[in-house]
């Protein structure tokens, strides 16, 4: 087609509409409508559809509901078992059942039920099962009542037959029993406060020194043994650290492995010191009785060997247990406590972090030919602090003071540091825990969510979140039934789900879209446009109704 | 009658103060267990410098002797988030490679041997602060380059580099607002990510940048008020460009005297940088801030005094006996997550000798000479031939 012709086809006259003219007001009006039909029935919400911001469906009503009834129950079942003593079974179970269910529910962020049964012989009741506290009754000829605690799950009264008719002494059994397995064995007050505390609603701060110790939610820890030898130009030291874990650690790791996943490591290193300086006892010929360190000072000793320690290699979070081997020129090293009495076992705890031994080395030994001493390290001395230390990081505390107060007496613990009714409670301690953290972070991703409307939500986080939701739910029902075991296995899946939505990567607030300044963005595309399409809208409204006007005339 | 009041009132009182006194003597025991009044187990420090190119090593300047005063304090790297565009030590036009001074009389090397940044060049952006802040980090960050902190956690958060009412600008490139801030310091007390944060910020009209927090435990400290400026302190006559900023040039004067244990409150270092010194007048907030700073010390912040317990009432665990061990014989030894590592192998430790000292007639420094001596002849002959021809 020439360009002449293009011209021709332009013209009004020649073109295809031809006799319609353009300028004339119906045709105005109709382009002035259409276009704006166009603008505001097709072009706007186009644009609004595409420009939203991509959220998954998220179950709102069911995170809120949870995060509404945030109140958990507990169930635990306590079988009280007569074996041939004269002590009426039935009156006895009634009155301890009256005694441990007397609390209030309604203020408390856990309730604890007990269910109390009564059964006539051991067999029946199948000890040992979790979740359960057996008391037995058995008979006593020597003393008049005496109450042990074992590292099972039992309490054995044994009482003498004349005592059993005594219901001054059953009633003080009864209290007593009250208090050892509320304030010891399941120990009420600290799952109370540490669930308040996650829900950030703490009002009591009793056990305060407790938690900071506690290692925080994690399923997986590393633990990370060191041998330091700052000197090994004067002394060396070696440790048969396999065995040792073999022979003290794996039994407890095991028993403990369905509430923490731990993988234990060892490494010897040479040349970190520690920059200290010990203080001086002197006896009364002022010679050098012993160096020690006083707690203020202790607080100084882990920062220059914390970067040395290599613990930020893995991903998981890491305990410390280091044993440092005196400087020959400070040894003995002790610690000083705070009553100014020396630390037994040379050992100190930092919180979450682990513990630090001073080790004097006693047997060395002259290697031939080199002019530095040789020492093994006592693997007993070392594993029993550290033990202990490791179940005051897990959150078990231990129960010797209470005892004492209560009169009861305790059973030694066997190799594996941990007694079954203990694992109950840390069992309990951390699934309570998991299920309060899953909850108070689906409510506060809900808030968040609800606050920012820039961030975009995936589906793997909708799936995630749904995933939480459910086992959250689910894992406090079982434990409102006392199922114990399948309720942590859930509470880890529930944790794990939450924080993997929570603080998953894709959860960042579109920077540089923030809403006041969306104006800013969008009005300079839309309003020259909009200005002419609104200005023709208003003419035509006009128009009409003036062409209205005239045809009722 | 009257008498026996003068006697009563005292004399319940006195049982009343015998009583209290117990159980304040009790929880003050158990108090002393730990130390300090704080109850935060660690310190975590998040030192930002927002400012790249040559004339902003006032600005780097500023981040590293944050970061050398708090690493001297005993807050150790792999608690440390360092972000920094790093392009001072090695720029060209630096006359003393490798090192970055804070003085124009050149007595501390801030940049020192063992800095560790985290964060460099083109990584010091918005969206990489704030996901350090609110832990959204992909999977494969390592580390050191990770927040991890937890709800015993103390936070130092310093930044420096050029702002303005309501933001700060990162890199010349983008800005992040004081909105977003507090939102990501939100995030961060949704997750308990820190027990008490302390925000200190050296940049123009600083205050803006804290004026809308409203998460409970921060405590901020800006250098200067809105519409106003913050001043550096002195120019360096070898670089040609300012130094140190005036804020931070004072900061550091507090923080060289406080040694790790120091009992410094957090009100004196409110008192710094006052007007006649500083020209700005600096801002401070502690209305979200739970304790008093009069009883606040320092070293909760800038040092790393940890809390510790030497309590030992500690229960006998007996070993596993080895007549059960040997019934478990076949099981391997661990449960094949163990890994031993030594730092030398063992036979390589017996040769752990003082090294004999080089001998001063090597083969090598034969060498050595011979060469100087044939290039010095080289030059002579040259020098020579130039003069006869």
């Amino acid at each position: 087609m020439t360009s002449e012709s293009k011209i021709m086809t332009l013209s009004p006259s020649k073109s295809a509409f031809k006799g319609h003219d353009f300028n004339s007001e119906e045709t105005q009006i109709l382009a002035a409508l259409s276009i704006c039909i166009l603008f505001f029935g097709v072009g706007v919400p186009v644009w609004w559809k595409t420009t939203n911001v991509y959220r998954a469906d998220l179950p709102y009503h069911e995170i809120s509901k949870l995060h509404g009834e945030r109140q958990m129950t507990v169930q635990i079942f306590v079988d009280v078992i007569n074996e041939n003593t004269p002590v009426n079974c039935n009156t006895f179970t009634k009155n301890l059942n009256h005694l441990l269910n007397d609390e209030n529910m309604n203020q408390t962020s856990v309730g604890v039920v007990y269910k109390v049964t009564c059964h006539d012989e051991r067999e029946t009741a199948k000890v040992n099962k979790v979740n359960h506290i057996y008391i037995i009754f058995t008979n006593n000829d020597e003393r008049g009542y005496g109450l042990r605690l074992t590292t099972k799950r039992e309490v054995i009264c044994s009482i003498s037959d004349e005592k059993s008719g005594d219901s001054e002494v059953l009633e003080l059994v009864q209290s007593t029993l009250t208090s050892l397995i509320r304030d010891v064995m399941v120990r009420e007050s600290i799952l109370k406060e540490l669930v308040s505390n996650i829900h950030q609603e703490r009002k009591d701060f009793s056990h305060d020194q407790e938690m900071m110790k506690m290692i925080q939610g994690n399923l997986k820890f590393d633990i990370l043994f060191s041998l330091l030898c700052p000197e090994p130009n004067v002394q060396v030291a070696e440790w048969n650290i396999e065995e040792a874990d073999d022979l003290y650690l794996k039994a407890m790791l095991e028993k403990v492995e369905p509430v923490f996943d731990f993988n234990v490591g060892s490494q010897t290193l040479y040349y970190t010191l520690i920059p200290y300086a010990p203080k001086v006892k002197k006896d009364n010929s002022n010679n050098v009785e012993y160096h020690y360190l006083t707690h203020n000072q202790l607080s100084l000793v882990i920062n220059p060997i914390e970067g040395r320690l290599g613990s930020q290699v893995s991903a998981d979070p890491t305990l410390n247990f280091v044993v440092y081997v005196t400087e020959k020129k400070f040894q003995p090293l002790y610690i000083q406590k705070n009553d100014k009495n020396l630390s037994q076992s040379n050992t100190f705890l930092i919180p979450r972090w682990g513990a630090l031994m001073f080790y004097n080395m006693n047997d060395t030994f002259d290697v031939e030919g080199n002019s530095y001493k040789k020492g093994i390290v006592d693997t007993n001395t070392i594993m029993k602090p550290f033990l202990n230390h490791l179940r005051a990081l897990m959150g078990i505390q231990n129960p010797k003071p209470h005892l004492s107060k209560l009169n009861v007496m305790l059973h030694q613990l066997n190799y594996d540091g941990i007694a079954d009714w203990e694992l109950d409670y840390l069992i309990r301690l951390r699934t309570l825990e998991r299920i309060a953290s899953a909850t108070h972070t689906l409510n506060s991703l809900y808030d968040l969510l609800s606050k920012i409307s820039n961030i975009v939500i995936n589906d793997n986080i909708a799936e995630e979140v749904y995933k939480a939701t459910e086992t959250a739910a689910k894992a406090k029902a079982l434990l409102a039934t006392g199922d114990l075991s399948e309720a942590l296995n859930i509470s880890k899946i529930s944790f794990k789900s939450s924080e993997t939505a929570f603080f998953d990567p894709t959860l960042l607030e579109l920077l540089y879209f923030p809403e006041d300044q969306k104006f800013a963005i969008y009005v300079p595309l839309f309003l020259p446009i909009s200005l002419p399409v609104f200005v023709s809208l208003v003419y035509t409204i006009r128009r009409l109704k003036n062409a209205k006007k005239s045809k009722t005339d | 009658m009257y008498l026996s009041y003068k006697l009563v009132i005292p004399l319940l009182f006195a049982i009343l103060a015998a009583c209290t006194d117990e159980q304040q003597k009790i929880t003050k025991q158990v108090e002393k267990l730990f130390k300090g009044g704080s109850s935060h187990t660690n310190n975590w420090a998040v030192l930002v410098c927002t400012s790249r190119f040559w004339f902003n090593y006032r600005h780097v300047a500023n981040a590293l002797s944050v970061y050398r005063s708090v690493k001297r304090l005993g807050i150790p790297d792999s608690q440390i988030i360092l972000m920094l565009a790093d392009d001072m030590a090695c720029n060209a036009r630096n006359p003393r490679p490798g090192k970055v001074y804070n003085n124009k009389d050149e007595t501390i090397d801030v940049y020192g041997s063992d800095v560790e940044v985290d964060y460099r060049g083109y990584e010091v952006t918005v969206e990489n602060f704030i996901r350090v802040l609110t832990g959204r980090l992909p999977p494969d960050t390592p580390r050191s380059k990770r927040l991890s902190t937890d709800d015993r956690s103390n936070v130092l958060v310093y930044m420096t580099g050029h702002g303005g009412e309501d933001f700060l600008k990162f890199q010349d490139a983008e800005e992040i607002s004081n909105v977003e801030l507090a939102d990501a310091f939100e995030q961060m007390w949704q997750k308990r990510r820190y027990h008490e944060l302390l925000f200190i910020i050296d940049t123009c009209q600083a205050v803006s940048m804290y004026g809308k927090f409203y998460s409970p435990n921060i405590m901020s400290i800006a250098s200067s008020q809105i519409g106003e400026d913050s001043l550096s302190h002195h120019v360096d006559p070898t670089i040609g460009v300012y130094i140190i900023d005036r804020y931070t040039y004072y900061l550091l004067e507090f923080l060289e005297s406080t040694r790790p244990g120091s009992r410094k409150t957090m009100a004196q270092l409110f008192e710094i940088c006052p007007r006649h010194q500083c020209i700005s007048s600096t801002g401070v907030s502690t209305h979200l801030f739970r304790r008093r700073p009069d009883q606040t010390l320092v070293t909760d912040f800038f040092g790393s005094v940890r809390t510790v317990d030497t309590s030992d009432d500690f229960l006998h665990i007996s070993p596993k006996s080895k007549a059960l061990e040997r019934s478990t014989d076949n099981v391997p030894l661990s449960r094949g997550h163990f890994s031993h590592v030594t730092q030398f192998l063992g036979d390589q430790l017996d040769q752990l000798k003082i090294l004999p000292q080089p001998d001063k007639t090597s083969l090598g420094s034969k060498i050595e000479r011979a060469a100087s001596a044939a290039f010095l002849l080289v030059v002579v002959m040259a020098i020579i031939k130039s003069l006869i021809g």
